[in-house]
């Protein structure tokens, strides 16, 4: 009898547990010292006509998603750039939007991090997550917007921004990620302006 | 169209969510064909359950505020609304409970220690077999780099092809800084070689070697060997040798599938308890919206339920308020609906019957209305009692003869309930005497006196019908004879008189002659004593003549009735002129005026009124005479607001007054105070007044003597035939 109350009591401390983790989790987590993606730097260079990204990010995952990494949950991470044209009396027009994606996932026979363009498909593996981490966090030569493209007159504003995409997790984790702030790891955006 | 909305929405309403559930659940269970809609198939699913929240919330708060106001079938409502619930609420609850054990123990039931060992150790079994060729792919490197360690760069290409189909490796390459030197491969010269990992360049400038494996995109598993070559005196840079060893596919093959399952197993580790959660989100999601969805339609069936219950009461309400109109709608064909129907008939029937009711009132009030037109109509007084002798109803006209105001007494015994109204007292002793002596049908005169005036009614009473054996009430009828006796009265004296003055004015000359010749033949032939009683006897026939003659002359008077010789004059006029008459005489009576400057002309004949004021002003000098400060007073008033623009005339004296016991019969002939006189003065008065259509009465001033009050109107075409109450007040004010 006292078994079976324990084994009922545990599924609804969870739903309780859950429902006030749903509750509260935002405000009280919000608090706490969070992991989290940071742009160190980042700017546009116009070589040959072509504006180029260059970027230094740290990816600084937490302990939440390392044991999710190491345990074979890939993880897919989004480096977003918008180009935005400014304008006086109307709203700002977005002339483009770039979305590069990679994977991270831990290979356990190996024990080595391999990280897969899924833009290319190209893959390279790392001894440890930092220096995958490092790789991923250096963007460098990417291609964002020829010059020519650029209406003149019209100063031009480029955000980056990079995040973790939960929506790519396995089905199960997928809303707990969508609920839990500790799996929203994301970067302010950071914002400069092009000039040509 | 309403009732089909009102069907088809909470259908189509719950059918979605259903369908919201049914996706979300399969979203939940890895479905990828959902699982992109998860996060909005929850939100679609708790903003259903928000809806439903606040629809429910919104049922019950009016279901509180029904209770509290007691509305009808609220507390059945309430009543099914809570039998329903927990109808719903237990079962749904258990299976809940039950599910939520059996789903929690089968995800547990998934992972096993025993099988979490056998799969580490399948790895670790896998990395033990790929280690015998991480040492012999090793071994043939350190032997490479000993042949290649003296090779010149420049050399090296020739000399490194040949090493690596010696040494089995897929592809064989030395590094400087930054830079290769050399590269062979078995997949192609175009290819780049794999550069070898960058943080390992600091393991490998100390000299060590690395061996690993190395998953190579689609190439497989290889083994990647790593080897610094010993620097040559005169060497700029220092170099690695690099080794990719293809392991056997059979080999990769089996290792990958372990990896892989390694790998998944993992993973559901991992995701066990987000798995939990899910599925108890899910569950939980479920059974809260199936228990909203229950318990939103309990209050739809309840309502549903106790809705044609509510138009019965509501509907039972009216008929008893006397709305028989009231149709409820059909609720179904149920045994409800049966009721509903019978009520239906049962009003329209009511309905029918209450206007035929109608009908029959407004008739009876028809006829109503015209009996009381006719009755209001009637100068005789009609007064109904009731079989307890309390007022009923009574028309104008009595109200007029009695000068009373009957209306106040409706519903009352009048015999007790009337006070100070002497008149009505009076009547009503008379009446309620018959009625209280219990006679059934009466007539009597009934003459009542107020003021020294004597008011003479007709009555006749006979009992109403009944309803049934009831006994019914009485009607009294009543007519004011007083004017007409009067007028009968004055049509007898005026016959009187004129037959006096046509039988007894002729033989009067005829004696005043014969008289007068007796003393003229006789007087000389007698001796004096028989001449002195000729003489005396002879006078006296002739004074009484005279007297005589005067007499009759009144009485003619009094009796003819010639045309008036109407014209517009001013009274005031006439009066100045006819007191001046009145001034020049030595009777030390003082004549005072008081005439109003404003007093319009009338129509009058100057004879007549002439000779009313003569007879006026003659009856107050008579009363006045031989009494001390003797006045007689004349005085006009202009009456405008009255039936009918008037004057007013007023003559008074101060003298002793009328007798109070012939006040109101002073216009009678005949009726005098005086010791001298006809009696015909004031009859003459009236006669003359009621010739011009006016009015007069007669009555003693406060501070004594006989005020004689009379209204003329102004245009003799709207005669005052009765005077009017204001300005009899008025007339009663000045007295």
């Amino acid at each position: 009898m006292i078994s079976m109350a324990a084994t009922v009591s545990a599924p609804l401390r969870r739903i309780a547990a859950g429902l006030l983790l749903c509750l509260l989790s935002g405000p009280v987590l919000a608090e706490e010292e969070l992991p989290g993606f940071l742009i160190r730097t980042a700017f546009t260079d116009l070589i040959d006509g072509h504006h180029y990204l260059y970027a230094d990010i740290d990816y600084g995952l937490g302990d939440t998603a390392m044991d999710a990494l190491e345990n074979g949950v890939p993880l897919t991470f989004e480096v977003m750039v918008k180009v935005i044209r400014q304008r006086r009396w109307t709203w700002d027009k977005t002339e483009l939007e770039i979305s590069q994606q990679y994977q991270l996932l831990y290979h356990a026979l190996t024990e080595r991090y391999l990280l897969r363009d899924l833009n290319t498909g190209a893959q390279v593996s790392y001894i440890t997550f930092r220096a995958a981490a490092a790789e991923l966090g250096r963007i460098s030569d990417l291609p964002v917007i020829a010059d020519e493209e650029l209406l003149e007159g019209y100063p031009y504003e480029v955000r980056l921004r990079v995040r973790l995409v939960v929506e790519a997790f396995p089905a199960p984790m997928r809303w707990v990620a969508i609920i839990f702030p500790r799996w929203r790891l994301a970067s302010d955006w950071y914002a400069w302006m092009l000039r040509s | 169209m309403r009732k089909i909305l009102a069907i088809l929405l909470p259908i189509a309403g719950l059918t979605l969510l259903l369908l919201s559930l049914y996706l979300l659940s399969s979203a939940t269970q890895n479905s990828e064909q959902f699982s992109r809609l998860h996060p909005w198939l929850l939100l679609l699913n708790i903003g259903g359950a928000l809806v439903l929240f606040v629809v429910i919330g919104a049922n019950l708060y009016q279901l509180i505020m029904q209770y509290r106001a007691h509305v009808m079938g609220s507390r059945l409502t309430a009543r099914l609304v809570g039998i329903f619930v927990v109808l719903a609420l237990v079962p749904v609850l258990l299976v809940y409970g039950f599910s939520l054990q059996f789903l929690n123990r089968g995800i547990d039931s998934w992972f096993d220690v025993r099988v979490e060992e056998a799969l580490d150790d399948s790895l670790r079994l896998s990395r033990t077999a790929l280690d015998l060729r991480l040492n012999e792919a090793r071994g043939r490197m350190e032997r490479a780099a000993q042949e290649l360690r003296s090779v010149d760069n420049l050399l090296m290409p020739l000399r490194l092809h040949q090493v690596r189909i010696e040494t089995g490796a897929s592809e064989l390459s030395v590094f400087g800084q930054n830079r290769i030197i050399a590269s062979s491969s078995m997949i192609g010269a175009s290819v780049l070689p794999d550069q070898p990992p960058e943080e390992l360049l600091v393991q490998l400038r100390q000299g060590q070697p690395y061996v690993g494996l190395d998953p190579i995109g689609a190439e497989g598993i290889h083994v990647r060997v790593i080897i610094p070559l010993a620097r040559l005196a005169g060497e700029p840079e220092p170099r690695l040798l690099q080794g990719l060893f293809e392991v056997p596919e059979r080999v990769s093959s089996l290792a990958t599938n372990v990896e892989t399952a390694y790998s998944r197993y993992r993973q559901l580790l991992q995701m066990r308890e987000p798995l939990k959660y899910s599925f108890t989100l899910t569950l939980s999601l479920i059974l809260f919206l199936s228990l909203l969805a229950a318990v939103w339609a309990a209050f739809y069936a309840a309502r549903k339920l106790v809705a044609p219950i509510q138009d019965l009461a509501a509907g039972t309400r009216a008929v008893a308020k006397g709305d028989y109109k009231t149709l409820l709608p059909m609720p179904a064909r149920d045994e409800m609906g049966f009721l509903v129907l019978s009520f239906n008939e049962m009003t329209r029937r009511l309905s029918r019957a209450s206007e035929q009711a109608r009908v029959s009132q407004q008739e009876v009030e028809r006829e109503r209305a015209h009996l009381e037109a006719v009755l209001s109509r009637l100068s005789s007084g009609v007064i109904a009692f009731d079989d307890d002798l309390s007022l009923r109803t009574a028309n104008a006209a009595a109200g007029d003869i009695l000068d009373a105001d009957l209306t106040r007494y409706v519903g009352k015994n009048l015999k007790r309930a009337v006070q100070n109204q002497p008149l009505l007292e009076q009547f009503m002793a008379a009446v309620y005497a018959h009625f209280e002596a219990g006679e059934d049908n009466w007539r009597e005169e009934i003459s009542l006196h107020r003021d020294s005036r004597r008011r003479v009614l007709m009555c006749s009473s006979a009992m109403l019908p009944g309803e049934g054996d009831l006994p019914g009430g009485r009607v009294l009828v009543f007519d004011d004879l007083t004017v007409l006796l009067q007028a009968q009265r004055e049509a007898a004296w005026g016959e009187v008189a004129r037959r006096l003055a046509h039988e007894i004015k002729n033989p009067l000359t005829p004696i005043q002659l014969a008289a007068e010749r007796v003393r003229h033949r006789y007087l000389g032939q007698m001796d004096e004593k028989q001449g002195e009683v000729l003489e005396r006897c002879t006078r006296t026939i002739v004074q009484q003549v005279e007297a005589l003659k005067e007499m009759v002359n009144a009485f003619s008077d009094y009796a003819r009735t010639p045309e008036l010789q109407l014209a517009s004059l001013n009274l005031n006029d006439l009066i100045t002129e006819v007191t001046d008459m009145y001034r020049s005489r030595e009777t030390g009576v003082k004549l005072r005026l008081e005439l109003d400057p404003d007093l319009p002309r009338i129509e009058a004949d100057s004879v007549r009124l002439r000779q009313l004021l003569h007879n006026l002003l003659k009856n107050g000098f008579e009363a006045v005479s031989g009494s001390d400060n003797a006045t007689v007073m004349v005085s006009t008033r202009n009456v405008p607001d009255g039936v009918a623009p008037a004057v007013q005339l007023d003559v008074m004296d101060n003298g002793a007054g009328f007798d109070e016991e012939i006040l109101g019969r002073v216009f009678e002939p005949y009726v005098t105070n005086k010791t001298k006189g006809t009696g015909l003065g004031l009859a003459i008065v009236r006669k003359l007044v009621e010739e011009h259509g006016g009015s007069l009465d007669a009555s003693n001033d406060r501070s004594g003597g006989a005020r004689v009050t009379i209204l003329l109107p102004v245009n003799t075409g709207s005669p005052l035939a009765i005077l009017p109450a204001d300005a009899r007040s008025n007339m009663r004010g000045n007295a």
